[in-house]
């Protein structure tokens, strides 16, 4: 069922995502190309100058598009299926809250990765082939230079790159399950649910931050042997409380959508 | 056989509102069952409950022995007043929804159904009137041969032509021992295709009875004793 539950939810999200991304990558190709080498059948610098900058704001523009519309429209399909018209469809369909919840955040956490992947290619697009390879082939002798000194200097970097990762990794269903808690919270009112949902991911966020805050200010205090003893710990307490509020979230929007669903 | 419905001691508040108050009633297999009431009785709020959303203040309701969840969901097909598919879906989008979800869903029944009302498999939903938006999901919903059909206010908001439609598909198209409840306050239309009414009057039962015992009783059609009962 968890797998029925994503293909439904991917094509729903893939339908409005794709055409965004197909565009991104597309005006990231057209900047190469008049950039580097089209010159619209023109002599003067002034013009082509011109092209150049409405297609490099353009460009921008849209990556403001796709980051808003990635998130836009992950949230507000999980709003759409879960509290208004849909609900009905989705709470009656034979499949427990967890499966329900599981899907929505797996699809979710899915996009966002791929807005990534392709935010990140269409900057490849962006890049003559030649300058690309050049500067990968830079980046890769930077980061061999700093594993040597990191290597002279004792310090290990593979805890730093695991503990990075992981991070990374709990960031992106965490940020979804703070929008879904608000989300389930919000909808406990009769009225003005979205602003209350947005109410609540303010508090979210605050609470988050108050604890991040606190996390430091004990930090501050403690005696640490080194700094590397220090930062790794640093680390792991991030991992810790984005684990934590995760599971919180996750377990408090599965317990309100079992049993104070209030569909409209 | 085991009743398909048993509520025992339902209630259900929404803050200080009373929606449902003790409600005890037992639904048999294989009926036609009109739950009627005025606007406001609490007939959507114990289909909702039925239907598994939402959760009783008090009491309990089981469908074919089960507290309503997952194993319910299975055998219950309800369709709510309201237009809940995907505006974006195609027709053969929406049978598949169906067919991935539901083990019991008939896929051809419903083909032919669509294709009867000359509905093709590509056209997307929100392209459709609001009446055949309603026929779509009634024939999705009527397509299950399930064992409690819920159906909320279903002839509500359409045309006259329409509601004999939909009257019709429900008699031809529900599984001979299933039992369908149908919500609704505009009895003269329904009344012909009941055997069993449930009135509901403020949260609580007010009368059960078999069509045939209660014009017998009354010596008057349910229309009229509804608007007897529940006269302002």
């Amino acid at each position: 069922m968890l797998g029925k539950l994503m293909k439904y939810d991917n094509r729903a999200i893939g339908r409005i995502l794709l055409p965004v991304y197909g565009g991104m990558i597309l005006l990231a190709l057209l900047n190469n190309l008049v950039r580097n080498f089209w010159d619209f059948g023109t002599d003067d610098p002034m013009i082509l100058k011109i092209f150049q900058v409405i297609t490099m704001v353009a460009y921008v523009l849209v990556i403001f598009v796709a980051i808003f519309t990635t998130v836009f429209t992950i949230v507000s399909r999980f709003y759409k299926d879960m509290t208004r018209d849909e609900g009905y469809l989705t709470h009656t369909l034979p499949v427990g809250s967890s499966t329900l919840l599981g899907a929505k955040l797996l699809s979710g956490s899915l996009w966002l990765i791929i807005g990534l992947a392709a935010g990140i290619a269409s900057v490849f697009c962006l890049i003559r082939p030649d300058t690309l390879s050049a500067a990968l082939r830079n980046f890769g002798a930077f980061v061999h230079q700093v594993i040597l000194i990191l290597e002279e200097a004792k310090i290990s970097w593979v805890p730093y790159l695991v503990e990075f990762i992981l991070l990374f990794v709990l960031t992106i269903p965490e940020s979804l399950l703070a929008f879904y808690l608000a989300i389930a919270i919000g909808n406990l009112a009769n009225n003005h649910r979205v602003l209350a949902a947005i109410g609540v991911y303010t508090l979210i966020g605050i609470a988050k931050q108050t604890v991040y805050t606190l996390l430091g200010i004990i930090a501050e205090h403690l005696e640490w042997q080194t700094m590397t003893e220090m930062s790794l710990s640093a680390l792991t307490a991030l991992i810790v409380v984005s684990l934590v509020f995760s599971v919180a979230s996750f377990f408090v929007t599965r317990f309100l959508f079992r049993h104070k669903l209030n569909l409209a | 056989m085991t009743p398909i419905l048993t509520c025992t001691g339902l209630s259900k508040r929404y803050g200080a509102k009373q929606a449902l108050s003790g409600v005890n009633l037992t639904v048999p297999r294989g009926r036609i069952v009109g739950l009627l009431g005025p606007n406001g009785s609490g007939k959507t709020t114990l289909i909702k409950i039925a239907a598994g959303l939402l959760t009783p203040t008090e009491g309990e309701l089981r469908v074919g022995g089960y507290l309503p969840g997952i194993e319910t969901k299975r055998i219950v097909s309800y369709l709510p007043e309201r237009t809940y598919l995907n505006d974006w879906m195609r027709v053969r989008d929406l049978l598949k929804y169906f067919s991935d979800f539901y083990a019991d869903f008939r896929v051809d029944t419903a083909r032919q159904m669509l294709s009867d009302l000359g509905i093709g498999d590509n056209m997307r939903l929100r392209t459709m009137s609001k009446g055949t938006k309603e026929k779509v999901q009634l024939i999705l919903v009527m397509s299950r041969e399930a064992e409690l059909y819920l159906l909320d206010e279903p002839i509500g908001g359409v045309d006259p032509a329409t509601r004999d439609y939909i009257l019709r598909t429900i008699i031809s198209h529900y599984s001979e021992n299933a039992t369908v409840i149908i919500s609704t306050h505009l009895i003269a239309d329904v009344e012909q295709v009941l055997d069993d009414v449930v009135f509901l009057k403020e949260g609580q039962i007010h009368t059960v009875s078999s069509v045939d015992e209660l014009r017998e009783e009354k010596g008057k059609s349910v229309d009229a004793l509804f608007r007897e009962v529940f006269r302002c």
